[in-house]
């Protein structure tokens, strides 16, 4: 059976065809994103590793190597398992520092923009024949089922369809580094393509050609060379050395680095693809055996690389053939558009970028997206033209794994950065410059010979067996070796560049070391950033890339924080890495975005910066480092979810601890405040928190402070962070401080509802009282005002409302001193000046009032112009307090004596009586709040702590002096002339 | 203090799986296997058994992320 021409050529068109529609609806956005991001269209998509090597070499292969063919998929399965020890650090790294592809990688880790063109030279010179294998298969696929042999436009006509559609959607942004869910979309459906028919046509050989498993076993039992066939090459070929091969392919050919990692959309999907990738491969292989059975069970004669489609010409239904066509299409259009995007970006990024970087008055990105496109269009059409001068009886097999052994020689390179820390750019240069030499010569030049392209009389491959191993044993032991050894041996004699130092640390797998802050930022703003950048980039990209990494950090544009403005600049280094290469963003932020190294980085700024680079490295830490981690975070949490309001600053008064209750306190988002100085904060806390930590102070009580047009309390308290270093702290040398504040505000409150209810308290004991005080005056009024209906004698009227005035007046006056006592007042009130003699009468009038004051004499001694400054209406309730309990302690016809005298400094107040005293054990506790000797519904226990608490707050003392049998003494000392000031300085 | 992923135990776990799959496949009882009179599915099974261990083992530690 043979197709036409047309027909085939129509098939792989409508395929490319659903293959674009595929990819543009999901860059289109009519594909969920959970879709695309879901880890089996990830998996899937490193089916491209799957080329048309496995799809029709496989089975070649098997043929003439047995179960050899199996090593390109185990040495994977081995890399794969090795997930958290290879592949996850290295996502870690491409996702961290933006690095697209391994000379990214390499470029970055030995900051050599030639390591990174070296890498990117070999890669391409060692994927070209790769690149050409793809086209050939699919023309060989073409003459097979069409028997002829097809015209040259063909294959050019193929090339242009994936140049068209490598540029349509893996080439629509400026930079590598934006993911492309299309592309990646479009190679999974790929992989399911390949798969989907591969297996399709391993049913059909069992079925088809077999007539099911039991005629297979039946065919194999017959012959049981078929099967020893497989097995002996294990013993005999170069089996570990091909597993050695694919585990390093599996991560460093460009197309997986690129798909693992480039295209990564979420890093939980490499543990999936740990697993599931391996199984996807060994689904794919399941099918080659019963295909190479039934092509030799229907002596097939035709190359055994295309029994997959030899065997579905043989009596099969009509459309398989096509189908199975297309399945080799999808596997080489994978290949081809994937390693031809990883190349473009190394290419753009480590070749013509370093050879010819664009003016700045052009627009770069337009100059680098067109500038990726003309390259993948260039790499494909070099691989057709590899294809065109190729011999073509070189084995599908045998073009891949010169690509293989190409690729392994960076094996040493990846081992210097993920746990080498010693290793250099010297080194890792010496070591790839000696390996591929050696690969040249062994694996490249015996090809370009069989085709004609080179002339020699020597055969390699001859002089190779002539050892004793294999070509490929020959060429990976010795071009490794060479390899291994140059780069040991050039790392351990050369020294390593301070940036080479850098990039090691944080590479390295264990590293703990945070690197240690020199210098600051030259430019003092995200605008100076952009002046600066805008000298290379333009003015343009400069601002664009400026605004990328505030919005990035979450910054804003007015930002002046000496660490932030480091962070900004390592935001933006990383972010031109995705758009430049690593080498040439770091030489762009050196030239243009210098660092002053000679100012003096703030302890504050590295504190912070530890913090950071901890908690980056968070996952990395191991043993007793990650011990230790978890410990600063546990002291850190306690600091954090302290009740307090914790505020520590460094020694310049920059901020470096903003706890979760300052954060309430204030309003202000910790990350607002970190970083910056403490006069700097907003108002009213940048004055309050100054103020206070300049001050001799170590406490504030009882600050009060104007918030959102409330009243706050705070109680404030600082203690000194004495340096670390400074063993012995020098006089006038400034330390750092942990400032506490606590809110007294909720306290403030209840304590006012705890006096007030006192009062009412009190009010209610004197009920009686004042009934009677007010009975007396009233029955004096009406009795006089009954005589006055009958008097007619203007004097004796004149007398009589004389006297009513008289009582009325005394009522007032009773009435008023209630008022005055009884009101709630408010928490805080403000602070008056007024005569201590006149509270001190009103009230013992209030005390009168109560049984006990008035079976005891009260007299006031205080002199008359004595004044003092506070909040009247408390310190009247403090002396009806004293002067209640000085009652109830004396007995019938007592004496109670108040007296007061002024020094310089104090005024004195005393309440002094005769009673019968407080004993020795109940003096240390009568000023607990609710410690009462009295009998309930007489007392609420609140007097005297009350009395305490009022005085303190006057910046007072108060002592009580008493002796059982003989009387007590209380005495108060309240300051003469108080600072209202200090005492209310929102009120200023 | 929160619970943490242990790195350390999986990537021991994942030291043993590669050491036995190195073990089945590259080492002297590869050329064991493939000397014994074994049906063709064998290298598959062995394979198999590689990739479910694998399985287990990405599925105990999945919490563990970048």
């Amino acid at each position: 059976m043979t197709y036409e021409l047309e027909i085939l050529f129509g098939a792989s068109l409508l395929y490319l065809l659903i293959l674009f529609f595929v990819a543009y609806v999901t860059d289109s956005g009519l594909v969920p994103e959970s879709w695309t991001s879901h880890p089996l269209v990830y998996v899937l998509s490193l089916g491209v590793y799957a080329t048309t090597w496995s799809y029709y070499g496989s089975v070649g292969f098997a043929q003439r190597e047995g179960f050899q063919f199996l090593t390109v998929y185990l040495g994977v399965t081995i890399a794969f398992l090795l997930t958290p020890l290879l592949l996850r650090p290295i996502l870690q790294l491409t996702r961290d520092y933006q690095l697209t592809s391994l000379a990214d990688l390499f470029a970055f880790r030995y900051r050599s923009q030639l390591a990174g063109a070296l890498v990117t030279l070999f890669m391409l010179v060692g994927t070209l024949p790769y690149i050409a294998l793809q086209i050939r298969a699919v023309t060989s696929s073409i003459r097979v089922l069409t028997q002829e042999v097809p015209p040259q436009t063909l294959a050019l006509g193929f090339c242009a369809m994936l140049i068209l559609f490598a540029i349509m959607f893996g080439t629509h942004d400026a930079s590598p580094r934006e993911k492309h869910r299309g592309l990646v979309a479009a190679m999974a459906f790929e992989s399911l393509v390949k798969l989907t028919v591969l297996l399709m046509v391993g049913l059909y050989a069992v079925f088809g050609i077999f007539s099911g498993p039991a005629e297979l076993s039946r065919w194999l039992s017959e012959h049981p060379e078929v099967t020893r066939s497989l097995y002996e090459p294990v013993r005999e070929g170069p089996w570990f050395t091909l597993i050695f091969l694919s585990m390093g392919a599996a991560f460093l050919l460009p197309r997986q680095f690129h798909m693992i990692f480039a295209e990564n959309l979420s890093s939980r999907s490499i543990n999936t693809a740990s697993w599931a990738f391996p199984l996807f491969l060994l689904l794919l292989n399941l099918a080659i055996p019963p295909i190479l059975w039934a092509g030799d069970y229907l002596k097939l004669e035709m190359d055994a690389d295309y029994y997959v489609l030899g065997i579905t010409l043989a009596d099969g239904p009509v459309w398989l053939p096509v189908l199975a066509f297309i399945g080799g299409v999808s596997a080489a259009s994978a290949m081809v558009i994937v390693t031809t995007l990883a190349l473009a970006s190394m290419s753009m990024n480590h070749l013509l970028l370093p050879a010819s970087y664009p003016d700045p008055d052009l627009d770069i990105y337009y100059w680098l997206l067109w500038g990726r496109r003309l390259l993948i269009a260039v790499i494909i059409m070099a691989g057709f033209v590899f294809y065109e001068l190729l011999e073509h009886n070189q084995g599908l097999v045998q073009l891949g794994l010169i690509s293989f052994v190409a690729v392994v020689q960076f094996l040493p390179g990846i081992i210097g950065v993920l746990y080498w820390r010693r290793a250099n750019r010297l080194g890792f240069i010496a070591g790839l410059l000696g390996g591929i030499a050696i690969w040249g010569v062994t694996m490249l030049l015996p090809v370009l010979q069989k085709s004609g392209l080179v002339e020699s009389e020597i055969d390699i491959p001859y002089l190779m067996l002539s050892t004793g191993q294999d070509q490929w044993q020959f060429a990976t032991f010795w071009s490794l070796a060479c390899n291994g050894l140059l780069f040991t041996l050039f790392s351990l004699i050369t020294r390593q560049t301070p940036g080479e130092q850098d990039t090691a640390r944080a590479c390295h797998r264990g590293n703990t070391m945070p690197v240690p802050l020199e210098g600051v930022v030259a430019a003092g703003s995200p605008d100076q950033f952009t002046q600066g950048l805008a000298g290379i980039l333009g003015r343009d990209a400069a601002e664009n890339e400026v605004q990328r990494a505030l919005q990035d950090l979450g910054m804003s544009a007015d930002e002046t924080r000496p660490n932030e403005l480091r962070s900004l600049r390592e935001r933006i280094e990383r972010n031109l890495s995705g758009l430049l290469g690593p080498q040439m963003a770091h030489m762009v932020i050196n030239q243009q975005l210098a660092m002053d190294s000679q100012a003096k980085t703030a302890l504050a700024d590295s504190i912070r910066h530890i913090e950071e680079r901890l908690e980056e490295s968070r996952n990395r830490l191991q043993g007793l480092n990650a011990d230790l981690d978890t410990l600063r975070r546990y002291h850190r949490q306690i600091l954090l979810d302290l009740p307090l309001g914790v505020c520590a600053v460094a020694p310049d008064h920059t901020v470096v601890i903003w706890n979760l209750a300052q954060e309430i306190i204030s309003g202000m988002a910790g990350n607002q405040a970190l970083g910056r100085k403490l006069n700097s904060l907003p108002r009213p806390w940048g004055e309050i928190l100054a103020g206070f930590a300049l001050s001799q102070d170590e406490h504030i009580p009882h600050m009060d402070v104007e918030l959102d047009g409330k009243r706050r309390w705070f109680n404030l308290h600082k203690a000194t962070i004495p340096d670390p270093d400074l063993m012995v702290p020098e006089a006038g040398h400034r330390t750092g401080l942990v400032i506490l504040l606590e809110d007294l505000t909720d306290m403030e409150t209840l304590e006012a509802e705890l006096a007030h209810s006192d009062r009412l308290a009190s009010i209610g004991r004197l009920a009686a009282g004042v009934a009677h005080e007010i009975g007396n005056p009233v029955t004096g009024i009406a009795s006089l005002a009954q005589n006055l209906r009958e008097e007619q004698d203007p004097s004796i009227v004149e007398e009589s409302i004389e006297a009513i005035l008289q009582q009325t007046r005394r009522i007032s006056g009773i009435v008023r001193s209630l008022m005055n006592y009884s009101r709630s007042g408010s928490i805080g009130a403000e602070y008056r000046t007024f005569n201590l003699n006149e509270i001190v009468e009103e009230s013992i009038t209030l005390v009168r009032l109560t049984r006990s004051g008035k079976q005891v004499d009260c007299s006031n001694s205080c002199p008359d112009r004595l004044m003092l400054v506070g909040d009247r209406q408390r310190l009247s309730q403090v002396l009806v307090n004293l002067l209640t309990n000085a009652c109830d302690a004396s007995s019938q016809g007592g004496h109670v004596e108040i007296f007061a005298f002024e020094d310089e400094n104090e005024v004195h107040l005393e309440v002094m009586d005769q009673g019968k005293g407080i004993p020795k054990q109940i003096q240390q506790s009568m000023f607990e709040p609710f410690f009462t000797t009295k009998q309930p519904g007489e007392g609420t226990g609140l007097g005297l702590s009350m009395a305490q608490k009022i005085i303190e707050e006057h910046n007072g003392r108060i002592e009580v002096d008493s002796e059982p049998g003989i009387g007590t003494r209380v005495v108060m000392r309240l300051p003469q002339h108080r600072d209202q000031q200090h005492l209310n300085p929102m009120k200023e | 203090m929160p619970d943490r992923p242990n790195p350390d135990q999986q990537n021991e776990f994942t030291l043993l799986l590669a050491m036995l799959a190195l073990f089945l496949f590259s080492s002297p009882f590869t050329l064991w296997w493939a000397s014994g009179d074994y049906p063709w599915f064998l290298p598959y099974l062995l394979w198999l058994l590689i990739i479910l261990l694998g399985a287990l083992l990405s599925n105990r530690h999945r919490r563990h992320d970048l």
